[in-house]
């Protein structure tokens, strides 16, 4: 069993079938990618695993427990499976400076006063965020894209999920970004999934892809396996493009 | 060209109409050097305390009523939530001093003639601003600010850490708003024979004719007003993390009641609505004996006056609003002066209106019904401008942008493009100035001419020597009138679909 294990999962929001019947395993250490055009269920499917949403049906397991089982009547709160979520708009909330977002997490997981100090200059060291007492608004995209990153693993989580985390940043920031993260997964010995709609991006970084269409995966493998024999018309398009950065917003 | 001309004119008319005389109200007190010692009194300080702490009880009961009512209607599974929220709007409709004389007409074994009363009155009174102050800022927090603290904590923490911070600013904004009106309000403390500031100069002009005393009286509430007006500017307004659009995402609902806070929730909700609207309407309704008939002989030339006068007030504040909002939307300086008339008491509306066109060159207004229109104007065009704003915020810059580019000229585009888009933020201004000019009694009262009465000027009247069944019956038209157009508007299948856009039903 992965770190990871979800089981024919459905999610419908009113007559919209979001996620059909999805299933995927992840290992841990991996660093899984998930492609797919706009609207095809990605952020859903994170979303679903943080338990954020609940599935309509199936089954998923983080670190072999299970979190949700529609049969079996399981659900476990968002707050109690330890998961790191980056959004896609970084969610950083206004009312509170650096410290103080970093501050509250060490809070929720009942870390003593006197050690949040040390915990939050070493992740501040770790992602190289100096602002300590600066509100998100006062940040450049750089570091409100690191005190992001900050905040997710300054809980000890052993699951990083980004969302659409490269879309907000130029291309200077994108390579810094991707250096910065691969460095992260190692120092941390995460197991990261990140999904975005720019493939180009995550072929250089992951070392698994699995490509959603309709709410389902429809292939997964390793980049250049996939690459080499691709069976979805989504890979075709970017293999055409020589895995060149290109949105694929259909 | 011709944009820049109106422009100039615009701003032109309301600084001449709407600030030219409380500036030359401040200008008249320089002669009273006598009377000015008089400020410091110490009855006048003590009713200078008594308005402020009224309007600050009153904005901290709103505030907690309104805030727990968004609450409740933004996050939870409460039962006919949408029934709920609309009755919980009506008390915003019904002018306050109605519900005062409901409460008067009520067998009390007690004295309600003490300024608790009046905080419980404009308290349950504009609650329902707060409510929908709070439950727009709700709606408009992103979700994911919420998320990124729900992995970490349960959803009530998460309201409490999270989404109450971030719309603290906005509950501040609806209580300043409270504050202010509640400052400014005359009928419910003149018939609860409580001295505020507002209705201690509206007796001293209208029933001493003390006029030094009454303009002296006046200008700390002016001064008051501006410092209001400057400290929502500069403090509160700052503070607003988060940006309200006109029409709404869908409603979050999240927090399952268990059956104690289910039925607690239930019980403030019945509660809040049995004495703002329940019981108040109830009383008038008994205490009429279904005199409509009667009061109508009565008073048929004042509701045809107020019906009249509102729609033709209505129509000139919306116009004018209109391109106030057009022109001024993102100006902070004008911003301050719009929003000026909304901190000053009607009273002092109506005495600066008298002083400053009570001229020889000015006769020919003076003593006319458009007396009343220009105080209808001062007071409710803040409240149209600020109404039509959001509409405005929506329509993108480029949209008229790209109709000039192909050629038409600024008319054109105002004809064909922007009032067509305007339409729906028009049509919710023209009712909220038709409400509040329908409701109007201080100012009203000061500048009616010889022999014209509005409705609520003639219940006024009827409040000294009238039958408490005509009393009852004329306050139930007022209350008709207001709700009669609102229900129209709700029952109309397409303007309840876009009022729910704006308000936040499903």
């Amino acid at each position: 069993m992965g770190i990871i294990e979800i089981k024919n999962i459905d999610k419908s929001f009113g007559k919209n079938k979001v996620i059909n019947n999805l299933s995927l395993l992840i290992e841990k250490g991996d660093f899984f990618g998930i492609v797919g055009s706009s609207g095809c269920g990605k952020t859903t499917l994170l979303r679903l695993i943080t338990g954020l949403e609940i599935p309509d049906k199936g089954e998923i397991f983080i670190k072999e427990n299970c979190v949700f089982s529609k049969e079996k009547r399981v659900f476990v709160e968002p707050e109690k499976r330890n998961i790191g979520f980056v959004f896609q708009d970084l969610a950083l909330w206004p009312h509170l400076d650096v410290k103080e977002h970093l501050e509250f997490v060490l809070e929720a997981k009942k870390i003593p006063k006197k050690e949040r100090e040390i915990k939050i200059n070493e992740i501040l060291r770790i992602v190289q965020l100096e602002k300590i007492n600066s509100f998100p608004q006062e940040l450049s995209g750089g570091e409100k894209q690191r005190l992001a990153i900050a905040r997710a693993l300054i809980q000890g989580t052993e699951i990083l999920l980004l969302d659409e985390a490269f879309s907000n940043l130029d291309q200077i920031l994108r390579n810094d970004f991707k250096r910065d993260l691969l460095f992260l997964k190692e120092r941390f010995n995460l197991t990261v999934i990140c999904v975005d709609h720019n493939a180009g991006e995550l072929f250089r970084i992951v070392n698994k892809i699995g490509v959603m269409e309709k709410g389902g995966i429809i292939e997964q493998g390793r980049p250049k396996e996939l690459l080499q024999n691709p069976q979805s018309e989504f890979l075709r398009k970017i293999k055409l493009n020589g895995t060149k950065s290109c949105s694929m917003n259909n | 060209m011709i944009k820049k001309i109106i422009q100039i004119c615009t701003i032109l008319i309301f600084l001449a109409v709407a600030i030219l005389p409380f500036l030359r109200q401040i200008g008249l007190v320089i002669p009273f050097d006598k009377e000015f010692v008089s400020l410091f009194d110490q009855r006048v300080v003590l009713i200078f305390t008594r308005t402020i702490l009224i309007a600050l009880g009153a904005a901290t009961l709103a505030m907690v009523i309104g805030t727990l009512l968004a609450f409740l209607f933004e996050y939870t599974n409460l039962p006919f939530k949408n029934f709920f929220q609309t009755l919980s709007f009506l008390p915003l409709l019904i002018p306050p001093y109605i519900v005062t004389i409901s409460w008067i007409q009520f067998s009390f074994p007690f004295s309600i003639y003490n300024p608790g009363t009046v905080i419980f009155i404009l308290g349950l009174a504009f609650y329902p601003l707060v409510t929908f102050i709070v439950k727009m800022a709700l709606r408009n927090i992103s979700r994911n600010l919420e998320d990124s603290a729900r992995i970490l904590y349960p959803l009530k923490k998460v309201l409490r850490k999270i989404t109450l911070p971030l719309v603290f600013p906005h509950i501040l904004m609806a209580g300043f708003f409270v504050f202010v009106l509640s400052i400014s309000e005359y009928g419910v403390p003149a018939f609860l024979r409580v001295n505020t500031l507002s209705a201690e100069i509206f007796f001293q002009f209208a029933t001493f004719y003390n006029v030094e005393s009454a303009i002296i009286l006046s200008i700390p509430a002016i001064f008051l007003a501006i410092l209001l007006i400057l400290f929502y500017n500069f403090w509160v307004k700052k503070r607003c993390y988060i940006t309200i659009s006109t029409f709404l995402k869908k409603n979050k609902e999240g927090l399952k009641l268990q059956k104690k806070s289910l039925i607690f929730s239930l019980f403030f909700i019945l509660a809040v609505l049995l004495f703002s609207i329940i019981i108040p309407l109830f009383v008038l309704f008994k205490e009429s004996k279904l005199n409509f008939v009667g009061a109508f002989e009565i008073a048929g030339n004042s509701i045809l006056n107020s019906l009249w006068l509102a729609v033709l007030g209505t129509t000139i504040i919306t116009t004018f609003s209109f391109f106030l909002a057009y022109f001024f939307q993102k100006s902070k300086h004008m911003d301050i002066l719009i929003l000026l008339p909304i901190a000053i008491p009607a009273s002092i509306v109506g005495i600066s209106l008298i002083l400053f066109w009570n001229t020889k060159t000015t006769q020919f207004l003076y003593g006319t019904f458009w007396m009343i229109i220009i105080g209808y104007f001062i007071r409710f065009a803040p409240f149209s401008t600020k109404t039509l704003s959001p509409f405005f915020n929506q329509i993108h810059s480029s949209v008229e942008e790209s109709a000039r580019i192909a050629g038409a000229s600024f008319l054109q585009t105002l004809k064909k493009i922007t009032i067509p888009l305007m339409k729906p933020g028009v049509i919710v201004a023209w009712f909220v100035g038709f409400i509040l000019c329908l409701g109007e009694l201080a100012a009203t009262l000061l500048l009616s001419p010889p022999g014209f009465q509005t409705l609520p000027h003639r219940i006024e009247n009827l409040m000294h020597y009238g039958a408490p069944e005509t009393i009852s019956s004329l306050s139930l038209i007022l209350v008709f009138l207001i709700l009669f157009p609102v229900g129209i508007l709700l029952i109309s299948k397409k303007s309840s679909k876009f009022l729910n856009n704006i308000y936040g039903n499903n």
